[in-house]
């Protein structure tokens, strides 16, 4: 879908923000860049829709050169969302969200039915929302309505440079959980750029670790854990590798909670705090502490297949623990 | 007494009253006609020497006094007679008029040029750059950024130079009188030289109130124009 082709980006002579990157980007996949702020992730991104120039090598979108293709009309096809989010404050959320179906000439009717749907989808009040500004938006809003905006035109390829970065960590939690439903749904192509290991464990179907430019290790986010590929990986990811580890693990995979299932859930005592089989041993942690409770039910999609007790998940950790320091 | 005073002046008044409108609005339109392109102009340029020199062009243009700006004026346009018309230049039917509205409306569009083109130069400058990555980002062309993003936008600082501009031009209309340009520092010199209050007060209230009343109607037009998503950020900052 996406390719880079010994991709080289130099800022005046000296600087070189990107060096010699290869890498290959699959339909319907979320590849994050991850990076420390400098690494040139942002540029790896910025070269897809033109926004800067390669100055050497090439970046093919759908097998074509992007340097063959007319800037505007590539940047239209692209969604694109910021960090800083960028919303024209002058336009109401309706017409931010309208920007490139409006650029595109869709016809009135087409694009707000459009917007509609796309508040709908990041979960805001069409009718609430339509037509107030970007001032009366709180920072997560603002958030949604950047995502919204650039899914507007049903793009096939998404470059999003942090778009969750400016904000709490908690509302950023929230906003990650609805961008990869999102996703799901529409499994749109996405570069995704982020300085946030945990985001990118949480998002990324592959991660590129980037450095000074150079790309570090490209895998999924649990073989980047469990084996990084050099030392520079191994640093970056640092004392917080273990609490990353638990993150790609989900608790479906755990060998007591596979016998959780062959257990009858007792039926009078749905306990209030939900899990899914594909939430991470590290939520089931996170949900154990902030709920206080001492059950949690375990669900495969809607149906309850189990209660989870404290002790199990702490016999899971720490047998998961007593693994990791084996493997060290 | 009032009654005197308006059969009396009455008359000279409004045709005084119009010809300074007159060189007011000429001068600032075509002021605005100079100093807006040209303050997109220099957001455009990658040449910042260039904006440095214009803008202190416009800036040593604002601080020359104004009567010495219009006698510079007037001087000026004698030397370009003596070098089209070599030495008749001071006959009658000179290539252009030395004396009057025209030397009068250059000065007066010298000096109103400095705010409108500030004010159009940070207005555009002001603009978040965030907005315009993710505006060229998402396919915008640089004519589509300029006309539905920077001018939107830039807009009240625009109509806030031109409102300076105009009160400014208003005042110094008066002197214009001076050199044959009409407007009601006509009717201040006829007080002045032969000592009638009347006269002076047919010219100076009068000029204080179309300073006024343009400055109250360009800034009910700055609001009129500042677009709704800013209207209300404005407020709550005060």
């Amino acid at each position: 879908m996406i390719k880079f082709e010994k991709v080289t980006k130099k800022f005046g002579k000296e600087v070189e923000a990107v060096k010699n990157l290869s890498l290959e980007i699959q339909e319907s996949e979320l590849l994050v860049f991850l990076g420390t702020s400098g690494s040139g992730k942002t540029t790896c991104i910025k070269m897809v829709n033109r926004l800067e120039e390669v100055s050497s090598g090439h970046i093919f979108v759908e097998g074509k050169d992007v340097q063959n293709y007319d800037p505007i009309q590539l940047r239209r096809k692209i969604g694109y969302a910021v960090q800083h989010i960028g919303l024209f404050p002058h336009f109401t959320v309706g017409e931010n969200i309208a920007t490139v179906p409006n650029l595109l000439n869709w016809d009135k009717d087409k694009t707000e039915q459009r917007v509609t749907e796309m508040l709908e989808l990041v979960e805001l009040n069409p009718d609430q929302f339509r037509n107030r500004y970007p001032y009366q938006l709180s920072g997560g809003q603002k958030q949604r309505i950047g995502v919204a905006r650039s899914l507007a035109a049903d793009p096939d390829i998404l470059l999003m440079d942090e778009p969750f970065g400016a904000i709490d960590p908690i509302t950023r939690f929230t906003l990650q959980d609805g961008f990869l439903k999102i996703q799901k749904k529409l499994k749109k192509t996405t570069l995704f750029v982020t300085h946030d290991m945990f985001e990118a464990i949480k998002l990324g179907d592959r991660i590129a670790l980037i450095d000074k430019g150079t790309l570090q290790q490209l895998d999924k986010p649990e073989t980047l854990i469990d084996n990084p590929a050099n030392q520079f990986v191994e640093d970056f990811l640092g004392a917080q590798r273990f609490q990353l580890a638990l993150l790609t693990k989900e608790i479906g995979d755990l060998e007591n909670i596979k016998n959780l299932k062959k257990e009858k859930p007792e039926k009078e005592s749905q306990p209030e705090a939900k899990l899914k089989l594909t939430d991470s041993l590290l939520q089931a942690i996170n949900l154990f502490k902030t709920s206080r409770a001492e059950k949690i039910g375990v669900y495969d999609e809607e149906t309850l297949i189990g209660i989870l007790g404290k002790e199990k998940i702490v016999a899971a950790v720490s047998q998961f623990l007593g693994k990791w320091v084996g493997s060290q | 007494m009032i009654q005197q005073f308006f059969i009396k002046l009455g008359n000279d008044i409004a045709v005084h009253a119009f010809q300074h409108l007159y060189l007011t609005f000429i001068s600032l339109f075509i002021a605005v006609i100079i100093a807006v392109p040209m303050g997109i102009f220099l957001t455009k340029t990658k040449k910042e020497k260039l904006v440095n020199i214009i803008m202190n062009i416009a800036g040593i243009i604002q601080t020359i006094p104004t009567l010495a700006l219009l006698a510079l004026t007037v001087t000026v346009f004698i030397l370009i007679n003596q070098m089209i018309g070599g030495s008749d230049w001071y006959r009658e039917g000179g290539a252009i008029p030395t004396i009057g509205v025209l030397p009068g409306i250059t000065a007066l569009v010298l000096y109103s040029l400095l705010p409108i083109l500030r004010n159009t130069y940070t207005g555009i400058k002001e603009v978040d750059p965030s907005v315009l990555e993710v505006a060229r980002g998402m396919g915008m062309t640089q004519k589509q950024i300029l006309t539905s993003i920077e001018l939107p936008l830039a807009l009240p600082f625009i109509t806030a130079g031109i409102r300076i501009s105009s009160v400014w031009t208003i005042g110094i209309a008066t002197l214009c009188g001076l050199i044959g340009a009409g407007g009601l520092g006509d009717l201040i010199l006829i007080g002045l030289r032969s000592n009638q209050v009347d006269y002076l007060i047919a010219g100076t209230l009068p000029a204080a109130f179309l300073a006024l009343i343009f400055d109250g109607l360009m800034g009910g037009l700055e609001k009129w124009l500042t677009p709704p998503g800013l209207r209300m950020r404005k407020k709550r900052r005060q």
